[in-house]
């Protein structure tokens, strides 16, 4: 509960950091870096952990994400309700917006950024478990004595 | 202070010291009660966040004598950032250039501007050099990313109403004269760079 409760912590100042730095162009992309690397050695942290509890981690701390690009991928929309994920997903993706805001290329009629946002928690997922499955360094039994 | 504390505060304490920052240098605008910023608020207050109710309300306004330049404004009943919620510059053929969420910075055609219940369209008062220029710079920008709160600087993250604005104010025109921290379509509506071609509320 700690952890999730650390990550969306993280998450939601990013969010709001990253988008106030777009008003000083260069500054939001060095935050959205600094926000990969810090959610990078937050997971890592993660990596004693058993896998059902990582999965679950995950699951909770990126449940936005996951619902907001499920429902912008219905192909029916009731009251424009996937119009309105959309919006909702591209601003819980606040953080990497910059990095994205990099990329101009239009495929199928659609950016490029449109399509890497749906996919976010798919790419959020693969990193979540690269991340969790790198061993940390443990200090061996004799390092430990000597510490002792 | 343990190790990974750090890591939890730092984004605060740059959220504060941007928040900051940003006030300082635009003191004057959002202390303005006319100003966006505060429109956005007072109408966030009030539970009007987005762009309105969205629907067909089928304007049919005469878009047949468009000229290249020249810019469409479009609104919903509720709309959370004044009169009008939408803008794109024609750019000729029955084309708009505009911005979308989804879509990024789009060419689409015109007549989806019919759907609107608030509608107008502006002429600028520019030569029709200046006003290529604008529509190259525009077309520039195809696929460009659009975030619906885009603050009025840089040149990456953009929205329907920053890039008509940054097309002109290329060509030295400011479509905009409140110095606010953002571009709302309004803005063009009471620009004395334009003058009102027609328009209409449903």
């Amino acid at each position: 509960m700690k952890t999730i409760a650390r990550l969306y912590f993280i998450h939601i100042f990013a969010w709001l950091a990253v988008w106030l730095a777009t008003y000083y162009p260069g500054l939001d992309i060095v935050l959205a870096v600094l926000y990969l690397l810090i959610i990078t050695m937050q997971i890592r942290s993660l990596g004693g952990e058993t896998k059902c509890r990582a999965i679950k981690v995950f699951l909770i701390w990126q449940a936005p994400g996951i619902v907001f690009s499920l429902i912008s991928l219905l192909p029916w929309s009731w009251w424009g309700i996937k119009e309105y994920a959309f919006f909702l997903l591209m601003f819980w993706y606040t953080p990497v917006v910059p990095l994205l805001s990099l990329l101009q290329w239009v495929v199928a009629g659609y950016p490029i950024y449109y399509y890497l946002l749906l996919a976010m928690p798919l790419i959020y997922g693969l990193i979540f478990m690269v991340l969790t499955r790198i061993k940390q360094p443990v200090l061996s039994s004799s390092r430990i004595r000597y510490l002792r | 202070m343990r190790k990974r504390d750090w890591q939890l505060w730092f984004f605060p304490v740059m959220t504060l010291l941007i928040l900051v920052s940003i006030y300082f240098q635009n003191q004057a605008t959002l202390n303005n009660r006319d100003s966006l910023t505060y429109t956005y608020l007072l109408n966030a207050v009030q539970g009007r966040l987005g762009y309105g109710a969205v629907g067909n309300y089928g304007n049919m306004i005469d878009l047949q004598d468009l000229e290249p330049g020249d810019i469409l404004l479009g609104g919903y009943p509720e709309c959370a950032y004044g009169r009008f919620s939408h803008a794109g510059i024609y750019i000729g053929d029955g084309q708009v250039i505009e911005g979308y969420v989804d879509l990024g910075i789009t060419q689409q055609p015109v007549e989806h501007y019919w759907t609107y219940s608030e509608i107008c369209l502006l002429k600028v008062k520019a030569t029709p050099a200046q006003k290529q220029a604008a529509i190259d710079y525009a077309r520039s920008h195809l696929g460009k990313l659009f975030y619906p709160v885009a603050f009025r600087p840089g040149e990456r993250i953009w929205n329907c109403t920053k890039i008509v604005w940054e097309a002109y104010r290329q060509q030295d025109i400011n479509l905009e004269s409140n110095g606010d921290i953002w571009i709302s379509p309004d803005d063009f509506y009471d620009s004395p760079w334009v003058q009102v071609i027609r328009e209409k509320s449903i």
